[in-house]
């Protein structure tokens, strides 16, 4: 145990001093107040040995793979105060961990939606009410397309550029005051500017948030070319 | 400067890409030694400890701070093991197999101390969970009452009467009369 932990454990069972001499256990009756120490007596000796070096490493490298912690607007408090959103230590962390499964679901559901709306709610400025409008390009080539045809982009991929990199992405999002993942994205050209595309989820089923940011957002900046919220 | 657990957990909700290994570092063997306290094998562990980790890591946001760094992660920890309990229809109460308590008599003396370590092992597997628990974190772990009652959620006078029925249980089923284990001891 470091000697900085917080842990106000003062009689760790794998510590020597806690240990007799030989190990075998003697069980006792006594009152409540021994407990403790009775029951580290007679566990003295039984606790597993300790990880080997290689798994920890595993353990780290798996973490390296991960996304940025969510956001510390809520994060952990030296004076122990509780924050509104703040859920019980141990709970389960949100929908991050289980993100791929969720992400390609959400992301057709996405695709589903943006299709499935009629062509004049879905742009009204576009004025054919016949198609999406936007010029798809080359495969792999930026998805060419004015602010009024923004809502019939539909997200199908989830291709986000320079937004590939998770911890770019994550300070790209916070700085606009997103904090999840994205459900699709592409690059785009937007009104002749190249951004990034992201569908972002707004909570409310059937309705995305469609956010374009210049292909250089992250931590020192984030320029916000279109916000539009669509859907239902 | 060495930095608080605490401390650890804020840089690295700031961004601080080597905070949370630090963290990793002071309590990966404490949640690997509970871990394979409650799983019977070590792949099992393994999965429950990196799963615990990947939670705290992608969860920090939640720590609150009422409770220290390792109570929080050994939460977390626990309750993993109990999703893999509950999903484990076929050992609910989780025994320590058969071969595995062969396996490790054969791989030591066959000692009296080690035959009883051996025989406390598989009366505390038979055990109720609810009492295991907290004398395995009591006794094993070295973990105080209070914190075992917030690891648990429960209160401290219930982790108290779990800890000492199942003393009461564990001193039933190994029959060993306290002068005859003590003789032994020496």
């Amino acid at each position: 145990m470091s000697p900085v932990s917080d842990s106000d454990r003062t009689q760790p069972a794998d510590r020597p001093a806690d240990r007799p001499a030989t190990g075998a256990p003697a069980l006792r009756p006594g009152p409540t107040t021994e407990l403790t120490t009775e029951l580290r007596r007679l566990f003295a000796g039984t606790a597993p040995a300790d990880p080997e070096p290689e798994r920890v490493s595993r353990w780290k490298a798996t973490l390296d793979r991960l996304p940025p912690p969510e956001s510390s607007a809520t994060g952990p408090s030296a004076a122990g105060t509780r924050t509104r959103t703040a859920r019980a230590p141990g709970t389960r962390p949100g929908p991050r961990t289980a993100l791929p499964r969720t992400a390609l679901l959400a992301a057709a559901l996405v695709a589903v939606a943006l299709l499935g709306y009629p062509a004049d709610s879905r742009s009204p400025g576009s004025g054919t009410g016949t198609g999406t409008g936007a010029l798809p390009g080359p495969p792999g080539a930026p998805l060419l397309l004015t602010r009024a045809q923004l809502p019939t982009a539909a997200v199908t991929g989830h291709d986000l550029g320079a937004l590939r990199d998770p911890v770019t992405r994550a300070s790209c999002l916070a700085r606009v005051g997103e904090h999840g993942e994205p459900l699709g994205g592409r690059p785009v050209i937007l009104d002749g500017t190249p951004g990034i595309l992201l569908a972002l989820p707004t909570g409310r089923v059937g309705r995305i948030r469609l956010l374009v940011v210049d292909p250089g957002c992250g931590p020192g900046r984030a320029t916000v070319l279109a916000d539009q919220t669509v859907g239902r | 400067m060495i930095r608080s657990d605490r401390e650890l957990l804020a840089a690295h909700l700031a961004g601080d890409l080597g905070a949370f290994h630090e963290l990793v570092g002071r309590f990966s063997a404490q949640l690997w030694r509970i871990a394979r306290s409650q799983l019977s094998s070590p792949e099992d562990a393994d999965e429950a400890v990196q799963d615990t980790l990947v939670r705290a890591h992608q969860g920090a946001a939640r720590f609150r701070g009422d409770c220290s760094v390792t109570t929080w992660l050994t939460k977390i920890l626990i309750n993993v093991c109990l999703d893999r309990h509950r999903h484990d229809m076929r050992r609910p109460s989780v025994p320590l197999p058969a071969h595995a308590i062969d396996e490790l008599a054969d791989r030591h003396d066959r000692t009296a101390a080690t035959d009883t370590r051996l025989d406390l092992l598989k009366a505390l597997d038979s055990l109720p969970l609810e009492q295991r628990l907290p004398i395995m974190l009591v006794g094993m772990h070295g973990f105080p009452l209070a914190e075992v009652s917030t690891i648990l959620g429960v209160p401290v006078g219930t982790v108290k009467s779990r800890c000492a029925r199942g003393r009461a249980r564990l001193q039933d089923l190994l029959r060993v009369p306290t002068t005859e284990v003590e003789e032994v001891a020496r």
